[in-house]
């Protein structure tokens, strides 16, 4: 079905510009004309499926597409995860097979690098006539930050399911601001290549290299999380505000502020404003285009195409028929969907106020507090920690934390080794941005008081 | 602009960097602050307003401005925004 779509885009306009990364432009019809070698170089690679461990490139784009036509499972793994985090995600999913584009160890039965895998599929090329179109499926790992992410199974046909078709968009340039590895970043994937437009991959993702991108090719669309769109409203000056071209402005991963909406309003006044509200497990639910917080009330009543709303003890539950069709263990995904975001309902709105559990939304990623509290405590003074979500200005939320000291613990050395012993085991999003030193914690009943934030 | 102030500010900016493992005490007015100068990102860029909101109770950034050098950080303290 997607290398379906591949042929329609390769047919009706061959010379369309697919993709455009570092290495240069990659047409409908050439990405094509590579389909049936990846194929069949897949195909030996992995039978049961393969994860891949690439920077977001066109050949990583190629490769995923391929998969679907061989009929295989495809993970694309974090490629900002250190390479332990990616044995340990490798030796649970089970997947015999992983290309990559890192040199290393790794509990795969085959390693592939990609450069060897463009290079054989490319000697096969044409030389098989028809491609076996079994549909493959896709499996996408939670962003969370414990280590061992949940693993949602989609089939392609689901994915599809919840782009809306519009038949006479055609020619849009999209930006993969989103990771491939992320539900978003597939999304965008596929809205790119249903609509016979152009995926744009930065060579980088610092804002001036992200700016200079969507410039120089003129991308009219872009998805992004709140935080995205806060760094690049506040990067962008005048004189390259003029020389931007976006249209279509989409907001997903965080809840999106008031304020946000308005600067974007003020800076991009003829672009379109999409908030998408999406889950890894649930798929993408429903769009907003009022350019408002939250999502309408009206939601509540009736179907939002084939996605149910309702609130129970203020969490938002969601039941899809576009949703993952299982975890990767087997275990099926249930009926109603428990989002995890605390919602209030006013007058016509429902608004987002929260997570339900302690998780912190960073930019989108969600960090576990006691992943880091752990990391602390091993910190030769520290006696006790707590670390929490703060509100912030560029990435919403924060991670937080207070820590209490030993007796005679010295507080300048203790925050020194906390930074360092945090910087060494956590990602950066997990790391405090926020590190105080009190000198109580609250407690009851001896436990910490482990609610509210900053 | 106040001398103090400035210092305040690359104090606060020092520990941004050590953060993210970068040794730099010393900044000029017209540094500036992301990857066409200091190299701040997103997550440093976050840091920043919490150390600055942590010091002052008020960050530029939670005030609608987008600071672009060191410089128009310490102004928007020395204007009389900082409580």
């Amino acid at each position: 079905m997607i290398s379906a779509l591949l042929e329609r885009y390769a047919t009706s306009l061959p010379g369309g510009a697919f993709i455009i990364d570092a290495q240069g432009t990659v047409t409908a019809r050439g990405a094509g004309e590579q389909l049936s070698g990846l194929v069949q170089v897949l195909k030996e690679i992995g039978e049961d499926g393969i994860c891949f461990y690439v920077q977001d490139s066109a050949r990583l784009v190629q490769s995923i597409l391929a998969t679907e036509a061989a009929g295989l499972q495809c993970c694309v793994l974090n490629r900002q995860s250190p390479s332990s985090e990616i044995a340990a995600i490798l030796e649970r999913l089970g997947t015999a097979a992983l290309v990559t584009d890192a040199q290393g160890t790794f509990p795969a039965k085959k390693i592939v690098q990609i450069d060897d895998l463009i290079h054989d599929a490319a000697s096969r090329r044409g030389s098989v006539k028809s491609v076996h179109f079994k549909p493959g499926t896709i499996v996408i790992l939670t962003t969370g930050t414990t280590g061992i992410p949940k693993a949602a199974q989609y089939t392609w046909q689901r994915l599809l399911g919840r782009i809306p078709s519009r038949d006479a968009v055609q020619g849009k340039r999209w930006l993969l601001a989103y990771p491939l590895n992320h539900f978003a970043g597939v999304q965008v994937l596929l809205t790119a290549l249903r609509d016979r437009s152009t995926l744009v991959i930065p060579e980088a993702r610092d804002f001036r290299t992200i700016i200079d991108t969507l410039i120089k090719h003129r991308v009219d669309s872009v998805s992004g999380t709140p935080t995205f769109w806060r760094m690049l409203v506040g990067r962008v000056t005048d004189e390259q505000a003029e020389r931007l071209e976006i249209e279509q402005i989409t907001l997903g991963g965080e809840a999106s502020t008031a304020d946000l909406l308005e600067r974007l309003r003020t800076r991009f006044p003829s672009a379109a404003i999409t908030q998408v509200y999406a889950t890894t497990e649930a798929g993408t639910c429903f769009a907003v285009k009022d350019a408002m917080p939250g999502f309408p009330v009206s939601f509540l009543d009736r179907p939002v195409g084939n996605v149910e709303l309702k609130i129970i003890d203020g969490e938002l539950y969601v039941r899809s028929s576009a949703s993952m069709i299982s975890y990767i263990d087997g275990s099926p995904a249930p009926e109603w969907i428990a989002t995890g975001d605390l919602v209030e309902r006013t007058d016509d709105r429902v608004i987002f106020r929260g997570r339900k559990s302690e998780i912190i939304n960073v930019a989108g990623v969600k960090v576990h507090p006691l992943k880091v509290e752990e990391i602390i405590l091993r910190v030769a003074g520290v006696s006790a920690v707590r670390v929490y979500s703060a509100a912030n200005p560029i990435t919403g939320h924060i991670v937080a934390c207070d820590i209490e000291l030993e007796e005679g613990a010295d507080e300048d050395a203790v925050r020194e080794m906390a930074q360092q012993a945090c910087g060494a085991a956590l990602s950066r999003y997990e790391q405090p941005r926020l590190l105080r030193i009190v000198e109580r914690l609250e407690r009851r009943n001896e436990k910490l008081v482990r609610r509210g934030s900053a | 602009m106040t001398e103090a102030l400035f210092t305040q500010i690359s104090t606060i900016l020092a520990r941004v960097l050590k953060a993210k493992g970068v040794d730099r005490s010393v900044f000029k007015p017209e540094d500036r602050l992301y990857e066409d100068g200091i190299g701040l990102d997103s997550l440093d860029a976050a840091t920043l307003a919490a150390m600055l909101d942590h010091e002052f109770n008020l960050d530029p950034y939670n005030s609608g401005e987008f600071p672009q050098t060191v410089a128009e950080i310490v102004e928007f303290y020395s204007a009389g925004k900082k409580s």
